[in-house]
């Protein structure tokens, strides 16, 4: 019952409750917003529990939707997207109470934008039709579009259109190749359906053109990565975005490179992806991310572009793991996944949350300030811990599966991107001295308040599931693993076997 | 001790990172040359091209007959 309308209602609530937005007053748009976030997250908590883990694709729905061009509204969950869901379904809340007093103007058009981002996002992660999918990937493009354009930064304009051409560019080639697709198939088998069980199926004898289609593919998810050297949209985007927009876009956004890669561009071509030159080519740019990504970010003077860069190195680790091919490679890159929306969502937050009080997201600004906000300077603390991987947090876990797992099949470049741990361990901890430890230089910062309730609740919940994933992962690894498993069996046939258990 | 780590390995690494890779490598050579050279390279096609669209339909019928003229020409030569 549950399993066969959960993920439509998911997709459908987001957009009932934005058009009920748009038609109450302003001043009760944050309030209509929350309770449907909450609602949107209380549809989706009980697919942790109905998920079966061996289950394969489940909770599927699907309904003709253009039925002469075989366009379908097909949906279903995987070990791989029952995270990203859960993931979107929780952060949302979050970012709405977040947003509670930083966003003062055109409230109504602000809620019903992060209503509206909510359907494209899931449906993104959902959607088993590609057409479905480039639909979903674009109702997800516009929204943030016009959060940064209209509630960002100075330099908001800027950081919006090129945030939008970047991933535009990447998402039209990535459409002609869907259509290619489409209609190779249908000449292979005389169907012509968007299903993605039918195309992939029928995307076996593609010859050379699965060359310029996986680059058109690879184009499109990896700016969204964001591979160096594609990500210079990221620095601008995360830092001119408002607080909520920069949580979104480095908690779910950036993960769509990562899925796009492991839902589509992995297993429809796995003759190109898994050729020795492209796998030179994308372990090479995933270590450049992770060692440049956190060199770089070392030398930011501002708050946020640190956070921002950091992304970069995370996401490095994700592509190192999913390419490596390994059971604990891909989990390990799975909960990577998790993690950083966990922790770098939490790390905007706080940034944002110091940001209102003082109007700087510069590190020189600061100092000192932990013995005037403790509680600020502790959840900061235990925030970036997990972001540098300490043992006990959950980024330890991640990293620590990708790195055996990817050690297997990429030795030296393993070894390589150990050294961007410590490169994390530099940056963070280097700025957290600035910001909360040295002595308080700045009398301005004598009159800074800690944390009010409101700030206390948005970041409890992501202490908590830090601590949780860090202590006992067993629950988040059981679920990703058959899936994981299957994926390499079908991409690598053997391989799986040979793994041995996390 | 401290102070020679310091000038061997942390104050050489942190001016490469700012310097090379930050300024040089990420904010001029990837995002000013070729991320903002592209966007510039758009917009001089679209300058350059814009004596096709000059609404002026004296223009617009020249270069119909010179085409129409080309196309002759190598249809029938």
């Amino acid at each position: 019952m549950y399993g066969s309308w959960v993920l439509t209602a998911l997709l459908a609530w987001p957009l009932i409750a934005g058009a009920l937005v748009l038609l109450i007053p302003a001043r009760l748009a944050k309030y209509v917003a929350l309770a449907a976030s909450l609602v949107e997250f209380a549809l989706s908590v009980p697919l942790w529990w109905t998920f079966v883990p061996d289950g394969g694709m489940q909770f599927m729905a699907d309904q003709p939707w253009i039925a002469a061009w075989g366009i379908h509204f097909t949906v279903g969950l995987d070990g791989i997207s029952l995270f990203l869901v859960l993931l979107t379904t929780f952060l949302m809340p979050l970012s709405i109470l977040g947003s509670w007093s930083y966003i003062t103007k055109r409230e109504t058009g602000f809620y019903t934008l992060l209503l509206v981002l909510t359907t494209g996002m899931i449906g993104v992660f959902v959607a088993l039709d590609l057409f479905l999918f480039y639909v979903m990937w674009e109702v997800m493009l516009i929204p943030m579009y016009f959060i940064i354009g209209v509630w960002g930064g100075d330099n908001r304009l800027y950081a919006a259109i090129k945030f939008f051409i970047y991933t535009f560019l990447g998402s039209l080639l990535m459409l002609v190749a869907i259509l290619v697709l489409y209609l190779h198939a249908g000449q292979a088998s005389g169907v012509y359906s968007f299903g993605y069980a039918h195309l992939l199926s029928n995307a076996k004898d593609l010859g050379s053109v699965a060359w310029w289609l996986f680059g058109a593919f690879f184009l499109a998810f990896a700016i969204k990565v964001p591979l160096f050297p594609l990500h210079t949209w990221l620095p601008d985007a995360h830092v001119e975005a408002p607080t909520a927009g920069s949580v979104i876009l480095a908690g779910i956004l950036l993960k769509m490179g990562t899925y796009g890669f492991l839902r589509f561009a992995l297993p429809f071509f796995p003759a190109v992806a898994l050729n020795q030159t492209v796998q030179l080519i994308i372990v090479v740019l995933s270590l450049i991310g992770i060692i440049y990504g956190g060199l770089v970010a070392m030398v930011q003077p501002d708050f946020k572009k640190l956070i921002a860069y950091s992304s970069v190195a995370h996401l490095g680790f994700v592509m190192l793991g999913i390419w490596a091919l390994t059971l604990q490679s891909v989990q390990g890159a799975l909960l990577i996944m998790i993690n950083h929306g966990i922790s770098t969502g939490a790390l905007f937050f706080l940034v944002g949350m110091i940001y209102e009080r003082r109007h700087s997201r510069l590190l020189e600004a600061y100092g000192g300030i932990a013995r005037v906000v403790p509680l600020f300077a502790a959840i900061l603390t235990i925030v970036s811990l997990s972001s540098i991987a300490l043992p006990g947090t959950n980024g330890f876990v991640g990293e620590f599966l990708v790195l055996i797992g990817s050690f297997r099949t990429y030795p030296i470049a393993t070894a390589l991107a150990t050294t961007g741990v410590i490169v994390a361990a530099a940056y963070l901890l280097t700025a957290l001295q600035r910001v909360i430890y040295n002595p308080l230089a700045n009398p301005e910062n004598e009159k800074l308040t800690d944390l009010t309730p409101r700030e206390i609740t948005v970041l409890v919940p992501l202490v908590v599931l830090i601590l949780w994933i860090g202590i006992y992962p067993k629950p988040f690894l059981e679920r990703m693993e058959p899936t994981s498993r299957a994926l390499i069996e079908q991409l690598r046939p053997g391989a799986a076997l040979t793994a041995g258990q996390p | 001790m401290d102070e020679l780590y310091d000038a061997l390995f942390v104050r050489p690494l942190v001016w490469f990172s700012r310097v090379v890779l930050w300024q040089e490598v990420d904010q001029r050579i990837v995002d000013a040359a070729a991320v903002n050279g592209a966007a510039r390279g758009a917009r001089a096609l679209g300058w350059a091209n814009r004596w096709l669209q000059t609404g002026q339909v004296g223009t617009y019928v020249a270069v119909f007959v010179i085409g129409v003229l080309l196309v002759l020409w190598r249809a029938l030569g």
